[in-house]
């Protein structure tokens, strides 16, 4: 049996999704830009993604600029306020993905004040220390709305009420939340948002930034001016189409795909709450339901990972010691939430899908119990 | 990450693992680099390595290394397993990038434990 259980890393196509695509390949393969009809075609196709895409988020369909997934919508939000600005302070933090983080320490070279906030140890941001953070010249806010290794949900709302009091612009990764969560942007107060398709079951190479109206953002690549001048580029027909057709999907089925991973959720905790020196990392309920960090306390999660995959089940691991350095090896976000290095070693990331099953899901506790008794047994501990 | 077959067949089924009853060289072993651990018991007898075993917490490379070189050393003289170099190891087990310090810890802990015991006899 073969069991992908890594969500977070990237999602299948769905086939519907495929099929919507495919005509944009073939018969219907013209430039949004050109002029004739096989141009018309392709930029009514672009636009009706936009609206569908705006629609899930509550947004208006021009404030949607397509890109090419989410690392360049962070950089976009990021490098591109910063030029349009005369503020000078970046606020982060410590949980982050690198396309936010790495962006924002290339901004600290530049010249640039970064505040790295720390997050508390059940994975959710110290508001109170970013609060102190917060100035005049505060830039730009950047928190992601639900994390890639443990799940946890920020408290977006509450970010953007205090970031506002001080006029900062406020932008949030959403990669790992579009369609695992409800979202508004209105009702959240966020400036700009992030998202790629790859992560909701639509194709790689292709995301949008949300950019309320009024935003001060510019463009950080040069060329055509596509995208009303924000992102230059022969716009990706196919996969716009391809990511609107997934949003669609998650959200149309949203209960049903809730509900299915609130199960999957409840069967591998009760299963993991038999096993001696087990965690479940970040805040129990904080969290996008899909997506558990599972620590095992004394055992390699590498080699965990390992025996799973050649059990055919697929799972990430938060540390892998193929680094030098020792540290350097475990997550940045398990080192934020200050899980000791006995449990991080031993930590896996299990994150469920639209096209798992009960059956898969059984496969894997039964997999998953007896690979941790195996490592147990072969480190001297048979309890 | 893709491995060799060998070394996956010594990952999933380790050889030698376990706590030798009888052993009279034991040594302790860490890699601070990335965290393996290991413990390994001994029977010399005749300056020969009658029986080996140990326990270990490490990843898939440092679990097969164990019982890979287990495997390699029982049987052998003292004075050959001292004079092993890691490279055989790394060879043996088709995995020569010498980024991975977990393959060579079983192997420095046997000689180590070897070590002390005839420092102790002598």
């Amino acid at each position: 049996m073969k069991v992908y259980l890594d969500h977070a890393a990237t999602t299948p196509v769905l086939k519907p999704v495929i099929e919507k695509m495919l005509p944009y390949f073939g018969e219907r393969f013209g430039n949004a830009s050109s002029l004739h009809f096989l141009g018309e075609e392709a930029k009514e196709a672009l636009e009706d993604a936009r609206k569908t895409i705006a629609k899930h988020i509550n947004a208006h369909p021009d404030e949607i600029y397509f890109t090419s997934g989410g690392t360049e919508s962070d950089n976009i939000a990021i490098i591109g306020s910063s030029r349009v600005s005369k503020r000078k302070h970046i606020i982060t933090t410590r949980i982050e993905h690198e396309a936010v983080i790495e962006t924002a320490l290339y901004m600290q070279k530049t010249g640039y004040d970064v505040s790295l906030i720390n997050v508390k140890s059940n994975g959710i941001v110290d508001i109170e220390e970013l609060k102190e953070k917060l100035s005049e010249n505060t830039l730009i806010v950047s928190v992601m709305l639900a994390n890639n290794e443990i799940g946890t949900i920020q408290p977006l709302k509450e970010i953007s009420e205090m970031a506002k009091r001080y006029g900062a612009i406020v932008h949030t990764d959403a990669v790992q939340a579009i369609g695992k969560m409800q979202i508004d942007v209105k009702e959240l107060g966020i400036d700009m948002l992030s998202a790629s398709a790859h992560k909701f079951y639509g194709p790689k190479g292709i995301g949008f930034l949300y950019v309320k109206r009024g935003t001060s953002v510019t463009n950080i690549m040069f060329g055509g001016g596509h995208e009303r001048g924000l992102r230059s580029g022969t716009e990706n027909v196919s996969g716009a189409v391809g990511m609107a057709a997934a949003i669609q999907f998650c959200y149309e089925n949203f209960k049903e795909l809730e509900e299915k991973y609130k199960r999957w959720k409840e069967m591998i905790l009760n299963a993991c709450r038999e096993i001696k020196g087990f965690k479940l990392n970040g805040d129990p309920n904080k969290r996008v339901v899909n997506t558990l960090s599972l620590s095992f306390e004394g055992i390699s999660g590498e080699a965990l990972a390992e025996l799973l995959s050649i059990n055919g089940i697929a799972v990430s691991t938060a540390s892998a010691c193929s680094s030098h350095s020792h540290q350097k090896g475990v997550s940045h976000v398990l080192k934020a939430i200050g899980l000791p290095l006995r449990y991080a070693e031993g930590t896996i990331r299990v994150v469920t899908g639209a096209d798992n099953t009960d059956e898969q899901i059984e496969y894997f506790i039964k997999h998953l119990k007896a690979a941790v008794s195996t490592l147990r047994k072969v480190g001297g501990d048979n309890t | 990450m893709r491995y060799s077959k060998i070394l996956i067949s010594h990952f999933t089924n380790p050889q030698n693992n376990g706590k030798l009853k009888d052993y009279n060289a034991y040594a302790e072993g860490y890699n601070p680099s990335d965290g393996d651990s290991i413990k390994v018991f001994i029977q010399i007898e005749d300056n020969r390595v009658k029986e080996v075993s140990y326990l270990i917490k490490g990843c898939p490379r440092a679990i097969a290394s164990a019982s890979y070189t287990t495997e390699l050393i029982k049987g052998k003289r003292v004075e050959e397993i001292l004079s092993m170099d890691e490279r055989v190891i790394r060879e043996g087990l088709e995995l020569t990038d010498e980024k991975f310090d977990c393959i060579p810890l079983p192997l420095r802990t046997i000689k180590k434990a070897i070590v002390d015991i005839t420092e102790s006899q002598s």
